[in-house]
């Protein structure tokens, strides 16, 4: 039964009724509806349990200010934690839960928290449960299941979200009066402008109000707005979507929530939006928040925000009470008193710490049958479940201090209204400071620091016809800025009252201190009370942003939306300081929770990562290859046959290369084309060895340093022409390298004469690997690859079945080997042409495991495992590649004592013991496990295989002082396998002297 | 002969059991991969190297940034001292022409790039949900192009003409993630891939 249903109002269809469940009890709303309206109709009074206390809390608010009705929405997969009811509209099966409560909402075991809250001040958990430390994974678990944040659904999510990207003249934050004004003039002069609204409808606060604005009721008037700014092709009017970031550079981002209004999952459908906007202006005007009231059990369910109390009689045709009472410090809560006895209810009493002054407001109440005691505050709710009567007491502004109980009344909603608080936190979130004004009682936003200005409510501006005139001044003054013509637009009539001011009252201060009253809540999300932040002045904290984190005032999804500025004052009362001098903390992103869903976009599964495949990929697949993810190449790991492990499967893989013959797909490395006069002197700068000295046609290992003398990176290079050279990069290091050589050339060597391009992409690489590389070669190309005419080292062009490559006898196994460059548009045919031309002599295509295997037997480093940004080339063992006769970047560093020390750790090899135990890589080496005290580690293992030529596993290792100590027995210990006696060898295995790669 | 053996990035991206229904909002994507691509260093402070490129080529070397020049092939300006010949003709008479003694310098880069041809109403809204620059009709013109970012990948944007038809030039190895990026966030405007040879 919707009991508190009016029968007509409201932007409601009363002939679309929606089902919904709440707790699992089943309950009917309307469309146009939101939860909360919905839950009200139906007369629901708890809605939740409080954080820390568990103490039964009913709806206060209307928006994104509401503290309580924090529910858990769907379930299974698209379930969602943490959504006000307040900002969720009603569809038809929705299914509602309170997020805390155990067993039940109306009886939950942990009110008993709130019996002994005298013990759970500020700070308790910090001083209870640090002893004994190990207990706390005992205490985690039962303080986890208290504090009840909801529950994330364990399924993907099956929704879809996407991003969009916008650029834009004006961003306009906030659709009410002064919003609209500011769209309408900007967008008239014809200026690109995003208007932005976290309601269904746009409107603010005038969507709640009966203003004559032009002779119209405000809803005809925002129809008539809304109309024009849609016919402006130049405007774009988003609704349901809440601005929830200011970064720098005036970006803002913006949840749009497309389909949440409809179900719970709406297939093939987009749920929400990111919105990515670049602006050039920005116009804040997300309007005010109202400040609740601070009085003993100020949270009693029943009591209610005015502002809200007058959204949900105009909005949702739903009166929350019958027989209430108002208590204020300002005039606009008396519309609250008139809506609700226009809608029909029995008895509104007003409460006003102020002593009556003329004005407009007060006039009305009274006309409408509404009775007024002034001088008088609330000092107590009465009623555990539900408001049921209050205490009230006279009240003398001057001292601040309230008398004793003048009258104890009955009521069953109490409506507060302690005056309203900007919505500053974009303009905060982007840089702005706020300043406290001493007239209007708010911190208002100070100077901008970006491009933006803050408009209407937002500003602390609270009539009517100067917001209106704030929006038309702020619009025409920044198009005119940025270069259109103005148009002209006439300050909409809107009615003129007059009011008397509104008194601060931030705190209702009784005779008793404030720990010996019952709870006065600041901040409701967090259970923050007064006594809290007076325990926490007493314990010595007096920063706000100390006091914010002691007690959790402005923590959390709320940021401190409803407890902020009184959280300040008490905070300023209890240090006799003003509030001016307490400043306020800082707002952060996002403004109200926002998914992981609209976040991530269409940036997931396969698609979060770009995989860059090969010319020869198909092939790998083909043959079922495990793939391996190198930067973000994906490369073929090893090739099973039949029912093969990878072990048997690296070992026939290994032996094939190291006796006959094996194929290699090395189109990954990173491949760069220098060339221009000054190719050769700049080369000499980036590389160790003497370039000028290579000849043409000579290939080269070559390593890069950094500036500290470390390696950098490394790789074959090559001399094609006098000026006209190419490199080769780690495949992980290509993109990283090219901007670096870039970097180089264009901040530090601008007078070179040098072009880089790189040729990653359009150039394959194939390895022909073993001792029948060149037959088999030899019978595609007609170049002679006899030692004589094409010896190690050398490179050439050629040509296979017309197709142009280029050769490079050049090895990274030790073998005789030579790498085939050539268009990837054809790299797939040659491949299967070598495939064909090397059956006989059983070509074996191997992956990136044999190719480590390979490499390890020699000794020859991967710059990344091998080395790690601490290794220069001496402790590699490159010292024979380093040139004393030239400069070179990090030749200075190398020259340092502290890379010349005897006892920096060197590359070595590593052999088991037992000849037979794989040593793990990461491994630490020490010498004996020690009994006291930390162990001494020597080094660590870099690489380490099982070589298949050998029949032993080897290792390569960085030991202090390694090259001293071969033949030395160290343990290898890591957490997975047990200690492995090693002893230190040279870092090389196979073919010492290096004869197989050089065969003639 | 030698054409039947060439492999692009996109062979086999189109799926032709896929039927997709376009909407008057959806949008054409023509796979162009069978193109020749030429990058071109040199300096602009050289008069002969301007004078050459364009007697070479026979069309003006588009000088100012973000823009290409169209006649027998399309043009990109890179950066100051690179451009991206996009071109249907055989590269090897035009590279033969190129005289060793004026500092011009090209690589071929036929291999390395696939051409991605959109057409269609949707064209700018697809593209700015994974584009961050300004796409729209006042902001990028006619015979503007532009080294951005589509998603998480790096392509040449360009606009041909108004109806209007976007150009992206994409690397080998980035294209089927560009091609599914595109299928993916296309999805809600319908997308029709198609292959020209």
């Amino acid at each position: 039964m919707q009991t508190n249903r009016l029968n007509q109002g409201g932007f409601i269809d009363r002939n679309k009724t929606l089902r919904f469940t709440f707790n699992g009890q089943s309950y009917s709303g309307y469309q146009g509806d939101t939860l909360a309206s919905a839950l009200i109709a139906n007369g629901i009074k708890i809605v939740g349990r409080s954080f820390k206390y568990h103490r039964p809390r009913g709806i206060i608010g209307s928006g994104a200010e509401e503290p309580n009705a924090i529910f858990q929405i769907g379930s299974g997969a698209t379930t969602e934690a943490g959504m006000r009811a307040t900002q969720i509209e009603l569809y038809d099966g929705l299914v509602a839960k309170s997020e805390k409560g155990w067993p039940s909402l109306s009886f939950d075991i942990a009110i008993i928290n709130d019996w002994f809250s005298k013990l759970f001040g500020a700070g308790f958990y910090y001083k209870t449960f640090m002893y004994p430390a190990k207990f706390w994974k005992i205490y985690e678990y039962f303080l986890r299941r208290m504090a009840g944040l909801g529950q994330a659904p364990k399924q993907p999510d099956p929704d879809h979200y996407s991003h969009q990207n916008i650029h834009c003249d004006i961003l306009i934050v906030g659709a009410g009066p002064a919003g609209l004004m500011a769209a309408v003039s900007a967008g008239k002069s014809g200026a690109k402008v995003v208007i932005a609204d976290d309601q269904a409808m746009f409107g603010g606060s005038l969507l709640a109000s009966k203003e004559i604005i032009d002779g119209q009721s405000s809803e005809e008037w925002i129809a008539s707005q809304v109309e024009c700014l849609k016919a402006l092709p130049n405007v774009t009017c988003l609704s349901r979507s809440t601005v929830f970031g200011y970064y720098d550079y005036n970006f803002l981002t913006i949840n749009e929530r497309c389909t949440n209004h409809l179900s719970e999952f709406t297939a093939g459908q987009i749920r929400q939006k990111l919105w990515r906007v670049r602006a050039k202006r920005v116009v804040l005007a997300q309007g005010a928040f109202e400040r609740p009231l601070v009085f003993p059990n100020n949270d009693r369910p029943g009591i209610m925000l005015a502002s809200a109390v007058s959204n949900y009689i105009h909005r949702y045709g739903v009166i929350p009470g019958k027989n209430a009472v108002l208590f204020t410090n300002n005039d606009s809560a008396y519309q609250a008193a008139i809506d609700l006895k226009m809608a029909g209810a029995q008895s509104v009493f007003i409460v006003d710490s102020r002593s009556e002054l003329p004005s407009d407001m007060v006039d009305a109440a009274k006309k409408c049958g509404v009775e007024l005691q002034f001088d008088a505050v609330i000092r107590n709710a009465i009623g555990n479940k539900s408001i049921k009567a209050v205490e009230i007491s006279t009240y003398d502004a001057n001292d601040n201090t309230c008398k004793d109980i003048a009258d104890k009344r009955e009521c069953d909603l109490l409506i507060y209204s302690g005056g309203w608080s900007p919505a500053v936190h974009l303009h905060s979130q982007s840089g702005g400071k706020n300043k406290w004004d001493e007239e209007r009682h708010c911190f208002v936003p100070d100077k901008p620091s970006q491009a933006s200005s803050s408009i209407g409510s937002c500003n602390g501006t609270w009539i009517l016809e100067d917001c209106l005139k704030e929006g038309i001044n702020c619009g025409q003054e920044m198009v005119t800025n940025l270069g259109f013509q103005a148009a002209d637009i006439n300050l909409p009539n809107s009615k003129k009252i007059k009011i008397s001011p509104m008194k601060p009252l931030w705190q209702v201060i009784a005779k008793d201190s404030p720990e010996h009253l019952p709870k006065q809540f600041v901040d409701y999300q967090n259970d923050t009370t007064v006594s809290d932040i007076y325990l926490a002045v007493r314990e010595g904290y007096t920063g706000i942003e100390h006091v914010k984190r002691y007690t959790a005032l402005g923590f959390g999804t709320d940021q401190g939306k409803l407890g902020n500025i009184n959280g300040m004052a008490i905070l300023g009362q209890a240090l006799e300081k003003p509030i001016a001098q307490i400043g306020t903390t800082t707002f952060r992103p996002a403004y109200t929770p926002v998914t992981f869903g609209v976040v991530a976009g269409e940036d997931i599964d396969g698609m979060f990562e770009p995989t860059r495949k090969t010319a020869m990929h198909n092939f790998h697949t083909d043959r079922k290859a495990p793939l391996e993810i190198v930067g973000q190449w994906v490369r073929p790991w090893y090739f099973p046959r039949d029912n093969e492990d990878m072990l048997s499967a690296v070992s026939r893989e290994c032996m094939a290369a190291r006796s006959s013959l094996g194929i290699m797909d090395a189109s990954t490395l990173g491949k760069i084309d220098v060339c221009g006069k000054d190719a050769v002197s700049f080369l000499e700068k980036i590389y160790t060895h003497d370039v000028a000295k290579m000849s043409i046609g000579q290939c080269a290992y070559g390593v890069m340093l950094g500036e500290d003398g470390m390696i950098k990176d490394d790789g074959v290079m090559a001399r094609l022409g006098e000026n006209h050279f190419y490199l080769t990069t780690t495949t992980g290091g290509a993109a990283n390298v090219m901007s670096w050589l870039e970097q180089w050339l264009q901040t530090e060597w601008p007078h070179l004469d040098v072009y880089m391009t790189s040729l990653t992409d359009h150039l394959s690489t194939i390895a022909l690997v073993g001792p029948n590389s060149r037959r088999v070669l030899q019978t595609l190309v007609n170049t002679d690859l006899s030692a004589e005419l094409f010896p190690f080292m050398r490179t050439c062009k050629s040509e296979i079945a017309g197709i142009a490559i280029d050769l490079y006898r050049v090895s990274f196994s030790g073998e005789l080997a030579f790498e085939i460059n050539v268009n990837s548009n054809f790299a797939l045919h040659l491949w299967n042409l070598l495939m064909k031309a090397g059956k006989d002599f059983g070509i074996t295509p191997y992956g990136t495991e044999t190719m480590h295997v390979l490499r390890a037997e020699k000794g020859f480093i991967i710059v990344g495992q091998d080395t790690d940004g601490s290794v220069n080339p001496l402790d590699a063992g490159l010292g024979w590649l380093v040139s004393k006769e030239k400069d070179f970047i990090g030749k200075r560093s190398l020259e340092r004592a502290d890379s010349m020390r005897k006892d920096r750790k060197q590359l070595v090899g590593l052999l088991s013991v037992d000849n037979k135990s794989v040593i793990p890589e990461g491994a630490q080496l020490i010498e004996k496990k020690s009994t006291s005290g930390p162990t001494p580690m020597y080094g660590h293992v870099s690489s380490s295989y099982y070589s298949p030529v050998l029949g032993y596993p080897i290792a390569l290792a960085l030991v202090q002082s390694g090259r001293n100590r071969y033949g030395d027995k160290l343990l290898a210990i890591s957490s997975d396998t047990k200690a492995i006696e090693v002893s230190i060898t040279k870092p090389i295995f196979y073919d010492l002297k290096g004869e197989r790669q050089r065969v003639e | 002969m030698l054409n039947e053996i060439k492999k692009y990035a996109l062979d086999g991206f189109i799926n032709e059991k896929e039927s997709s229904v376009i909407s008057p909002q959806g949008l054409e994507i023509n796979i162009r991969a069978e193109i020749n691509f030429l990058n071109i260093r040199g300096s602009i402070n050289d008069s002969d190297f301007i004078e050459h490129a364009e007697a070479v080529f026979q069309q003006t070397l588009p000088l100012d940034f973000n823009t290409f020049s169209v006649g027998e092939h399309h043009i990109y300006w890179l950066a100051p001292d690179e451009w991206l010949v996009v071109t249907d003709h055989d590269l090897k008479p035009i590279v033969q022409k190129i005289s060793p003694k004026i500092d011009l310098y090209v690589t071929n880069q036929t291999g390395g790039y696939t051409q991605l041809i959109l057409q269609g109403n949707s064209v700018r809204s697809l593209l700015s949900k994974g584009c961050t620059l300004d796409i729209s009709e006042k902001k990028f013109l006619i015979g503007q192009c532009a080294q951005t970012g589509l998603g998480k990948a790096g392509i040449l944007l360009a606009l041909t003409d108004s109806s209007p038809t976007f150009n992206i030039i994409v690397r080998r190895s980035f294209a089927e993630y560009v091609g599914l990026w595109l299928k993916q966030c296309g999805n809600e405007f319908g997308v029709n891939f198609t292959h020209k040879h």
